[in-house]
């Protein structure tokens, strides 16, 4: 007996049988000649029943498929395996997870004698593999799913930065569009002024007529043009007011019918009460005539149009280029070919067409989109290809006070009222001489400068009965010289004459103005209103 | 797409015919170390490794293309074409014994015979069909897989394969055997021990030889009889040596075999 508390007096036997290892040895074969006792009882058999057994016989199938497949020939080719992960298989059939060391053991002559195989138990390391595995596969998951959102993110900020390019590749064509406009009605002025002088002398002959006619319509549709253009480019002079849309649609019905042609059935639907949108009726009337064009064109003379009026509300927090609150809302819509997305992104791109040259300027949508910003509303195109589009405008609700107020009866004039003296200035040479050659026609003194300090000097020396100016000049806007003009006379009456209509200096004035370009008619009727006006101020 | 990169092929010996050597599941072109030199005197003799496997471009493995043995299928047939090779002799290894029976079933043009090394069209047990294992049994190696691939055994998963940034590594397993990227290992698994391509056999028509070896605990001799019978045109060979791997535990054995196989 030892004495207690030794270590226990293990013999080499004791070592080999009770080791906490299993232990085995192999022939050459890999027949079991020899096995420990732990390892016995680990897989609850009796040692005879190993012996002379295959080692794979203690193995699961699954770890006798590895064992073949990757053990096998590595213990073969390299006489080693380290710390290999098997399944060994007890007597009653259940699985005892084990690490396994072996090595081949060599003959003096070189040739295997046999194999020394150390099992250790791992069972609670396998568990814990297990784990571990399970962690790495949902770290992986978890990974994948973050790629996948990130790519989604990715492609959605792609999207978004086109969206962008879109906007800004707009506002440039808007620039440039507005300056176009602008230069053209400089062009324009003069043209149709000139026109407007010829058709009134006599003698004319038939043929001189027809050509001056012919001229007449050109010069009037190529105004047109430039007011859509300035329509798109928000620098149109609108005149919003109250407007009745139902009154305005119903009151455009048969122009519409007529432009659709006789094989497209128009329905219009309106809510009843409707409350009374703020815009200018009159480029409204234009947009709806654009978009009927539009549907027309898309339907190849067949189908349904459908124009419904009502009211929206965008609520708060929704995303929508407007400010939340209600909105009058026109809806058209039609059965024609519909756009792909690429058609409808740039549609109301100005100068976007797909249609043949020569029927389409690419000006129409631009133009109904610029109104519907311009008006403080938005604009709206959904479409399917094959089946339809449809085009939303909102625009805002005119304050019920307003509602009263009767639009303001267009001037009348009755020439020539009276002869008046008036200054005219402006740089530009060509539309200085025909406005003045119209307003010696209409009867008036004119003397005409072409600078503003010239002109501030004709204020001193002539007195004058109005000063009609150009806007735009070098060195001095029209607004600056006639505020410097009435600091010396401060009734002078005064008439602005604009290209770019709406200059957002000029929003804050009521001061009497004309676009150009204008007639004979529309330049009297201004004059009209500017000499009976001599207070307007230069604020509101 | 380098397919001689992508498989780590390579081309030996002085002959003209064309015979090439495909591993099998867990192992490489080094299986065949002991037998292709044999060949190489009378033969042209072509080692390459499946992609997931030894030398060959681990980048170029793609779950998909490679969930079932038509993109190692596709692999051998685009080798093939790379080396525009004909008349040939293709000797597999158990899974690759597979692959090389559906490449000449798609290419028979291409191939001369068949040596098929422990074959089996299908290891799963399914009514009178033995294949020696059930689904359970499938699901135990896919656990030892694991369990061996995790990092403790080195010995047959080095690191090197899943570890680009540690090149010294790859000194230190020169020389090494079979060696298999864990993760396609698992996938590899599953197409060859879950699939079942009995109905391919009776579509080989080229001469084939089956060698079977005694106690053959993945493919057993029922299954060695199995493609004898349903292979039209084929001779099996009953072998002395024991276990699944006969080109590796008895390579003279083996060699003798496929030699007489060719001059017959
Ligand atoms: N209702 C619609 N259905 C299908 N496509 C349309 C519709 N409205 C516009 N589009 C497409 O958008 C393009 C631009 O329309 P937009 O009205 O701006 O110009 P346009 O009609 O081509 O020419 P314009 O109106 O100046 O004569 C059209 O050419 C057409 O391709
Ligand atoms: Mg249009």
């Amino acid at each position: 007996m030892p004495p207690s508390g030794a270590p226990p007096d293990e013999t080499a036997e004791d070592l080999y049988e009770s080791a906490p290892v299993g232990y085995l040895t192999l022939d050459s074969g890999g027949l079991i000649t020899r096995v420990n006792g732990t390892l016995a009882g680990w897989l609850n058999l009796d040692k005879p029943a190993l012996l002379g057994q295959k080692v794979q016989k203690i193995l699961t199938p699954g770890a006798r498929i590895f064992y073949e497949t990757h053990c096998g020939p590595i213990l073969r080719l390299e006489g080693a395996l380290r710390q290999i992960a098997l399944d060994l298989r007890r007597a009653d059939g259940t699985r005892l997870p084990a690490l396994m060391e072996w090595r081949r053991v060599d003959g003096l002559d070189g040739a295997p004698l046999g194999y020394r195989v150390m099992v250790v138990d791992a069972t609670e390391r396998r568990a814990y593999e297990r784990e571990l595995l399970d962690e790495r596969e949902r770290a992986r998951k978890t990974a994948e799913e973050l790629a996948r959102l990130n790519a989604d993110l990715e492609t959605r900020v792609e999207a978004r930065t086109a969206d962008l390019v879109q906007l800004r590749k707009i506002e440039s064509l808007g620039q440039l569009t507005g300056g176009v406009a602008h230069d053209m009605n400089n062009l324009l002025t003069p043209i149709v002024t000139c026109l407007d002088i010829l058709s009134r002398s006599t003698n004319l002959s038939p043929r001189q007529e027809r050509l001056l006619g012919g001229a007449t319509e050109a010069a009037e549709r190529a105004r047109i043009l430039v007011s859509r253009m300035l329509t798109f480019a928000r620098r149109q002079h609108l005149e919003a007011r109250p407007v009745d849309l139902t009154e305005l649609v119903l009151g455009m019905h048969d122009l519409i019918t007529r432009s659709i042609g006789p094989l497209i059935e128009l329905h219009v639907q309106a809510d009843p009460d409707l409350p009374l949108a703020r815009v200018d009726p009159n480029q409204l009337e234009l947009a709806i005539l654009n978009l009927s064009v539009n549907a027309r064109d898309a339907m190849n003379g067949q189908g349904h149009l459908t124009l419904r009026l009502g009211t929206t509300l965008i609520a708060d927090g929704q995303p929508a280029p407007l400010p939340a609150g209600r909105y009058m809302s026109l809806v058209m819509r039609d059965t024609g070919a519909g756009m792909d997305a690429a058609t409808l992104a740039r549609a109301t791109e100005p100068f976007f067409t797909t249609k043949a040259p020569g029927h389409g300027t690419g000006l129409g949508l631009s133009m109904v989109h610029g109104l519907a910003e311009q008006s403080g509303g938005a604009l709206f195109i959904e479409s399917v290809p094959q089946a339809g589009t449809t085009v939303t405008i909102l625009l805002p609700l005119a304050s019920e006070a307003v509602r009263a107020t009767p639009a303001p009866p267009a001037p009348s004039y009755k020439e020539p009222v009276q002869r008046l003296r008036i200054l005219l200035v402006d740089d530009d040479e060509l539309v200085r001489s025909s406005v003045a050659a119209m307003l010696d026609e209409l009867g008036h003194d004119v003397r005409d400068v072409a600078t503003p300090l010239l002109a501030l000097n004709e204020v001193n020396a002539a007195y004058p009965d109005l000063l009609i100016s150009d806007f735009a000049m070098p060195g001095m806007t029209g607004l600056a010289l006639i505020q410097a003009a009435r600091q010396q006379r401060p009734s002078l009456p005064v008439l602005l004459v604009t290209g770019f209509a709406n200059l957002p200096d000029l929003d804050a004035t009521t001061l009497p103005r004309l676009s150009k370009p204008f007639s004979r008619a529309e330049l009297a009727s201004a004059i009209a209103q500017a000499a009976h006006v001599p207070n307007a101020s230069l604020a509101t | 797409m380098d397919v001689i990169k992508r498989n780590n092929v390579k081309v030996l010996g002085e002959g003209t015919q064309p015979i090439v050597f495909a591993h099998g599941f867990g192992c490489d072109w080094t299986a065949w170390r002991s037998v292709a030199p044999n060949f190489e005197r009378d033969h042209k003799v072509i080692l390459f490794d499946h992609v997931g496997a030894g030398g060959s471009d681990l980048t170029a493995y793609r779950s998909d293309k490679y969930s079932s043995y038509a993109g190692y299928v596709a692999d051998v047939l685009e080798i093939i074409d790379e080396l525009d090779m004909n008349d040939i002799v293709f000797v597999g290894h158990s899974a690759a014994a597979m692959i090389g029976m559906l490449a000449s079933i798609q290419k028979p043009e291409r191939f001369d015979s068949l040596v098929m090394v422990s074959p089996s069209p299908s290891f799963l047990d399914e009514g009178d069909y033995k294949g020696g294992f059930s689904r359970d049994d499938i699901d135990g190696l896919l656990e030892v897989l694991d369990s061996n691939f995790l990092g403790w055994s080195r010995s047959t998963a080095p690191l090197i394969m899943g570890n680009p940034e540690r090149p010294e590594l790859g000194d230190v397993l020169t020389g090494s055997f079979c060696r298999t990227d864990p993760d396609i290992a698992r996938e590899f698994a599953r197409v060859v021990f879950l699939a079942d391509h009995r109905a391919d056999v009776p579509n080989c028509t080229k001469r084939a030889l089956v060698l079977q070896t005694q106690a053959d605990l993945i493919a057993p001799v029922e299954v060695g009889h199995y493609m004898h019978d349903h292979l039209p045109n084929s001779e099996l060979v009953l072998m002395k040596a024991t276990g699944h791997c006969p080109h590796i535990s008895a390579p003279e054995e083996t060699s003798a075999a496929i030699r007489s196989f060719l001059a017959g």
